[in-house]
């Protein structure tokens, strides 16, 4: 079984993160591998990694700097923003003032 | 080959190739320089691209296997995600990647020196998902590379404009974001 | 299902570490210790302090004046003449030394190792003697003993040493109660379960596992285990009954952040600087939470009562209350991860620090004096409970969907095209920057300290 994970964020919490809340689907996975101690209790498991971990030789992003909440929340900002962007020059300066403050309070889980 | 590498408009692909007997370290040491120069930059549409060497399988004791198994050949393992169908992909990457194909896939048997012929050699040694998600399947690396941006753009833009009265903002959100 | 309460021996543990020696001791002294002779000659020191080392047990005769407890470093360990093999045993941050993991820890710029004081991050720091006192005189006779019986072993020096105590209310230098706020420990500290411990349905809580703080017992991670096996730790003898120590200088820019907030609070809700405050913090600076009293502080709150600190984030989803990168929301996130406190449980700290330096008088402008906070934490990982969260929740937001946001009360000296900011979620959301390096690490290390048996081990070269 070949496993791939991109993740940010340390390798130890990521591991304990899955072994905890994704205990059976670890099983499921790994269950039918040579060696697999379960994923709980975590020590042995993070050995089990340790032991079949290989090196990456290259691995590539596009936008390195971001995780994968970033790109979703910059994707849903896009959505609010676009309204706003599309109308800005056609509004009242107060209307527009109301609309930027209502985008950013809908936004701001993005931001 | 099929729709089941496919969410939203990107494709995951994955292709393991062997690799020729004594050419492993070359391959190795060629592939970890990559870093500096970032080739699949060039490959446009490229999400993520990986490639990782496979040397053999573990055979620990410990895991008390009926009997010990060994590749027959050291592995290149090379995973992509990207956007668009797979032949326009395959055409770009072949092209671009010209210079560093033959230290690369080169270095695996059987595979032909010319870009259509190591098309098909990727094609033909492609393992299909049994499953791929994408978190956001619909968006190309424009899209998200723009949207990225213009999240810090955003950011920045907001801090400032605080306590801008309404013309003012208006007038400095237009340069910023729509003009 | 797990055995009855797991019995913590507290004569073979270092006192301080599961229950607090408390407010009455105001003055601290941190004097690091460098061994120049052989390690015979040092063991031999090393023992004359064992008699004097102040462990858990609980005090039948009331508070001693002074405690003394005693930590070593990686390279310490080999100066008294510890082997590489148990050595080696260790964890791998800890053998590596805190100014190895610089860029991990964010030590860089001004909190760079380079930029340290004297000593600090090395190497040749050995041994960490810690002396709490309650009054004055009491804290200056115990140093003289100290530096006497070193003299008179000779082939040691101090270092570095660092003196703290108390500031009145028990508050730190920007004007937070602070400490207060600790781990529930099965079979230590269970009253402080309720807000102490882990987050369970129905408003309960329980108390953490011993081994998440002392090892040689079960830790949340092993407690159900079938197998019985206990978590990683150094060899026996070393292994049973210490812990890992951080220890941090963290130089605080008092000046800086009264400035900072006062300038970014004329834009804030017409000009309400403690609100403001307040919602970089996650508390008031009496220490009542935001998340229970988002408008102003309860002046009923009791930082010392039972359940001071019984609340919980997943009633404020959106951060409307408490902010989603304040401070206290960050470093123990509680239920506001999902998943049942899944992501946080292993994540807890046992926290002893004190405040150091004169507290700079409200108005006054910048004495360039030196003060702040030595931050001292125990935990059974270093990497899993401090480091990680020193870089996954302090220095990134991305866990809180803030980013790459850092915390905004440590700061963070600007570097490169994007200068911090800190989200304050409301209608409409504020936006507070700039971020500055309100918090500057002076210098720091990984210690271990070890149980009574294990000191005893190391004194008589017996560590195997």
């Amino acid at each position: 079984m070949y496993f791939e994970s991109n993740f940010n964020g340390g390798w130890e919490e990521y591991i304990d993160a899955f072994s905890h809340i994704l205990t059976s689907g670890m099983a499921a996975f790994w269950g039918s591998s040579y060696g697999f101690p379960k994923a709980l209790p975590v020590g042995p498991f993070k050995e089990y990694i340790k032991e079949n971990e290989i090196a990456n030789s290259h691995y590539h992003s596009a936008y390195p700097e971001a995780t994968i909440t970033m790109v979703k929340a910059s994707l849903e900002l896009e959505d609010k923003l676009a309204p706003l962007k599309r109308n800005a020059k056609r509004m009242d300066p107060d209307a527009f003032a109301a609309a930027y403050e209502n985008m950013l309070t809908d936004a701001q889980r993005s931001l | 080959m099929s729709s089941v590498n496919v969410s939203g408009q990107a494709y995951g692909f994955l292709a393991i190739t062997p690799i020729k007997q004594g050419e492993i370290e070359a391959l190795r040491t060629f592939i970890e320089g990559l870093s500096a120069t970032r080739p699949f930059d060039r490959v446009k549409g490229t999400h993520m691209a990986r490639l990782v060497i496979v040397e053999d399988f573990n055979n620990k004791p410990s895991y008390k296997q009926r009997k010990e198994e060994h590749l027959a050949n050291p592995m290149l393992c090379f995973s992509s995600n990207f956007d668009g169908d797979l032949d326009s992909y395959l055409d770009r990457l072949c092209a671009e990647l010209a210079d560093e194909a033959p230290q690369i896939w080169g270095r695996c048997i059987g595979c032909p020196d010319d870009a259509k012929g190591l098309k098909a050699y990727l094609k033909h040694n492609q393992i299909d998902c049994g499953f791929y998600y994408a978190a956001y399947g619909a968006a190309t690396v424009e899209q998200v590379k723009f949207s990225l941006d213009q999240r810090e753009r955003l950011m920045a833009f907001a801090t400032r404009a605080q306590g801008m009265a309404p013309a003012e903002l208006q007038q400095a959100f237009i340069e910023e974001f729509a003009s | 299902m797990a055995d009855a309460r797991t019995h913590i021996d507290l004569r073979d543990l270092q006192g301080d570490i599961l229950r607090a020696y408390g407010n009455d001791y105001d003055h601290t002294s941190y004097a690091f210790v460098r061994i120049t002779c052989p390690p015979e000659q040092a063991r031999a020191w090393f023992s004359g302090l064992l008699d004097h080392v102040t462990t858990a047990q609980p005090w039948k005769d009331g508070k001693p004046v002074t405690t003394l407890n005693v930590a070593v470093t990686a390279t310490g360990l080999k100066a008294l003449g510890v082997s590489e093999d148990i050595v080696a045993s260790f964890s791998r941050e800890f053998r590596e030394g805190m100014s190895a993991q610089a860029e991990r820890l964010g030590d860089v710029g001004v909190s760079a190792p380079d930029h340290w004081e004297r000593a600090l991050g090395t190497g040749s720091a050995h041994v960490l003697l810690t002396i709490n006192a309650q009054e004055a005189a009491d804290h200056r006779r115990a140093l003289k003993l100290m530096r006497a019986a070193m003299n008179d072993a000779g082939g040691m020096e101090i270092v570095y040493q660092q003196d703290a105590a108390l500031l009145e209310g028990a508050r730190e230098h920007f004007g937070y109660a602070d400490g207060f706020a600790q781990p529930a420990v099965e079979g230590a500290s269970d009253d402080k379960a309720p807000g102490g411990g882990v987050p369970e349905e129905d408003g309960r809580w329980r108390a953490l596992a011993p081994g998440e703080f002392v090892l040689g017992y079960p830790d949340e991670d092993t407690r159900d285990d079938p197998k019985r096996r206990l978590p990683n730790a150094p060899a026996d003898p070393l292994g049973k009954s210490g812990t890992y120590m951080v220890w941090r200088k963290l130089y605080q820019d008092v000046a800086l952040w009264r400035r900072v907030m006062a300038d970014a609070a004329k834009l804030y809700h017409g000009g309400d600087e403690h609100k403001l405050a307040a919602k970089v913090v996650g508390r008031w600076t009496d220490g009542t939470p935001l998340v229970t009293h988002p408008d102003k502080p309860d002046p009923d709150f009791d930082a010392t009562a039972r359940g001071a600190n019984d609340f919980r984030y997943s009633g404020d989803v959106d951060g409307l209350r408490c902010p989603l990168g304040s401070h206290v929301r960050r470093s123990n996130p509680r239920d506001a991860l999902g998943f049942e406190g899944a992501l946080t449980f292993r994540h807890r700290m046992i926290r002893r620090g004190m405040p150091y330096g004169e507290p700079l008088p409200e108005g006054k402008p910048d004495d360039r004096a030196d003060r702040g906070l030595v931050f001292v934490s125990f935990q059974a990982s270093i990497s899993r409970q401090f480091e990680a969260v020193q870089m996954q929740w302090l220095n990134d937001g991305n866990i809180f969907g803030l980013g790459h946001d850092k915390d905004f009360l440590l700061g963070n000296p600007a570097t490169g095209a994007r200068p911090g900011k800190m989200t304050i979620q409301g209608k409409p959301p504020f936006f507070l920057a700039p971020m500055e390096a309100f918090v500057k690490t002076r210098g720091g290390e990984y210690l271990f300290v070890p149980g009574i048996s294990a000191l005893a081990a190391i004194a008589d070269g017996t560590t195997g």
